[in-house]
């Protein structure tokens, strides 16, 4: 072979830039300066369009949740709240059927049955479960313990217990129906919003042939959005639609005046979930009490006890000479291999110890949750914590760093 | 200004993600992440003119932490979830020789032969001296004389 011969054989078998990757960038690009002109106020969140993740990345966080958390899954079938599994690493509390809705639609398109079999919210986050089963499909998609594991099956799981991730060609065969998630949104009452930060999903098969089981968790309240009675929930779970007809550039009709993308016509499943008075039910505290490290003043800006979790929320300053012996010591920022930096350092950089080391502990320094990592993200003015339900709140609560197994008192924050 | 120049390097983007992922979705994801981080970082950039190295590199960075986190978790038995596509065994065999080769290396390769960059053009779309682009040419020629016995007509 010569070059002439090699260059074509490889421009051959090179494929070009797929239209579903640029529609999707193109999307970004429209999303990111879009929804920064429509975002008046600098919040903590970074500007994030919603996205779908691959089978892999999802078997990954699987791998991760499961190696992590060694989580018992159902052994037949799943339900909405055990993606709180994947979230918390623990199991959902027992009483939690009052916010849980069955059975809320069904509707057969191009041969795929598709339900929405489960929703749930607790005041913050709303928990969805959809499924596709494929009619003439007559293999099952599930992964079992067995098959993911060997005969290092973790503990609390049987052979037979079907984990996280699917088998075989599932979305393919999906795809081949043009039936799916086919557009990066969910309306409520027919209003866009896009995937808040720290929300997931999780993906997995079943032992009913053609069977899909997608689980979902929304952080409303990373939007500063929350349910009350009954509402509309919009899905693009349907038949698959042309990005190409949802163009901002080509299309600027459908959408509203804030940018948001009206609710399409078609590819659309809408079911109604009645949110309650949930919020009644959510104990909220923002102690903003101060505490003044060398290197960081933090506060807990908000404590949140609902009746499936418990969220932290911290705000944090960094102490500015902190950060400028830091600078000093490591330069302004990761270098590239031109030498050039990439982003500056920042808090987070200074105290990301310190925010990694905290536990929620009671007054005498005990862990409320022993052997969980509530830690559930950080930037360089905010920290996040997410732990189980709490049926009885202590007196007294606090974040602490912990040390061989023990509180360090002296640089705990008061969450009560 | 940003979305324009984004646009401009689409090709590229994809080209760079697909060379270190192979795999047409989390090619999507990582441009996708990477456009987000650089809309963010964007006052980070004094001149315009490098927003082509700028983002490349934005984007390998991106590409590299996927990988890394695949290496972290190979243990786990992957299923690939791309089509088999049957091909003519001489395409067949440059296709798994390439996937043979270090991202690296498959970028410049692919930008050359298949998109016509030259050397000057990959060292600036890349941020990197021309010196280091002609040893990664080198060596992906050398690799792949091995598996495919070209014989390279020109010089790097």
């Amino acid at each position: 072979m010569n070059s002439k011969e090699f260059k074509e054989k490889l421009t051959s078998v090179t494929p070009d830039v797929p239209e579903h990757f640029h529609l999707r960038t193109e999307r970004t690009l429209e999303n990111i300066v879009s929804q920064e002109a429509h975002m008046k106020e600098s919040t903590k969140k970074a500007i994030r369009t919603a996205r779908r993740y691959s089978t892999r990345t999802m078997i990954l966080a699987a791998a991760l949740a499961i190696m992590v958390c060694a989580v018992a899954l159902a052994a037949t079938q799943w339900h909405v709240f055990d993606s709180l599994s994947f979230m918390l690493g623990t199991t959902p509390p027992p009483a939690t059927d009052s916010l849980m809705q069955s059975n809320l639609y069904q509707e057969t398109v191009n041969n795929v049955e598709i339900t929405v079999r489960e929703a749930g919210y607790d005041g913050k986050t709303l928990l969805l479960q959809y499924s596709y089963r494929m009619l003439d499909v007559d293999t099952p998609y599930g992964v079992t313990a067995s098959e993911m594991f060997g005969d290092q099956i973790p503990e609390g799981m049987t052979a037979d217990t079907i984990v996280e991730g699917l088998k075989g060609d599932a979305e393919t065969d999906l795809e081949a129906h043009h039936v799916g998630w086919w557009i990066d949104a969910i309306w409520f009452n027919g209003k866009e919003m896009e995937m808040p930060d720290n929300s997931g999903s999780v993906v997995s098969g079943s032992t009913v042939p053609g069977e899909i089981i997608h689980t979902e968790y929304w952080r409303l309240d990373n939007e500063g959005f929350s349910l009350n009675g009954p509402i509309q929930i919009s899905l693009p779970i349907g038949e698959q639609q042309d990005l190409a007809d949802y163009s901002r550039k080509n299309h600027p009709e459908k959408y509203d005046v804030d940018g948001s993308l009206k609710l399409p016509e078609k590819g659309i499943v809408t079911f109604t979930y009645d949110a309650k008075d949930i919020l009644s039910q959510v104990t909220t505290l923002h102690p903003e009490e101060e505490k003044v490290l060398p290197d960081v003043t933090a506060k807990v800006k908000e404590a949140a006890f609902s009746p499936l979790m418990t969220y932290i929320t911290l705000d944090l300053k960094v102490n500015p000479d902190s950060l400028a012996a830091f600078i000093k010591a490591n330069g302004e920022g990761p270098k590239n291999e031109a030498g050039e930096v990439m982003w500056p350092y920042g808090g987070m950089d200074v105290f990301q110890d310190w925010v990694c080391s905290l536990e929620l502990v009671d007054g005498q320094g005990n862990l409320v949750f022993p052997g969980h990592a509530g830690q559930n993200g950080y930037g360089n003015e905010w920290a996040e914590f997410l732990y189980p339900y709490l049926e009885n709140i202590p007196a007294e609560l606090y974040l602490a760093p912990i040390e061989d197994g023990v509180a360090d008192m002296s640089q705990a924050v008061r969450v009560k | 200004m940003f979305q324009a120049e984004a646009r401009r390097i689409e090709r590229l983007l994809y080209r760079i993600a697909r060379s270190y992922l192979n795999d047409d979705q989390e090619a999507e994801d990582a441009v996708q992440d990477a456009l987000i981080k650089a809309w963010e970082k964007r006052k980070t950039l004094r001149d315009i003119h490098q927003f082509k190295p700028w983002m490349t590199r934005i984007l390998s960075n991106r590409c590299k932490d996927i990988l890394r986190k695949r290496k972290r978790w190979s243990f786990f038995p992957l299923e690939e979830d791309t089509v088999q596509v049957e091909m003519p065994e001489t395409e067949n065999a440059v296709t798994e020789a390439m996937k043979k080769l270090k991202p690296e290396l498959r970028i410049v390769m692919t930008l050359h032969y298949v998109d016509g960059y030259s050397i000057q053009e990959m060292a600036e779309a890349l941020g990197i001296p021309t010196g280091t682009i002609k040893t990664r040419m080198r060596n992906a020629r050398k690799l792949l004389s091995r598996t495919l016995l070209i014989e390279w007509e020109e010089n790097v």
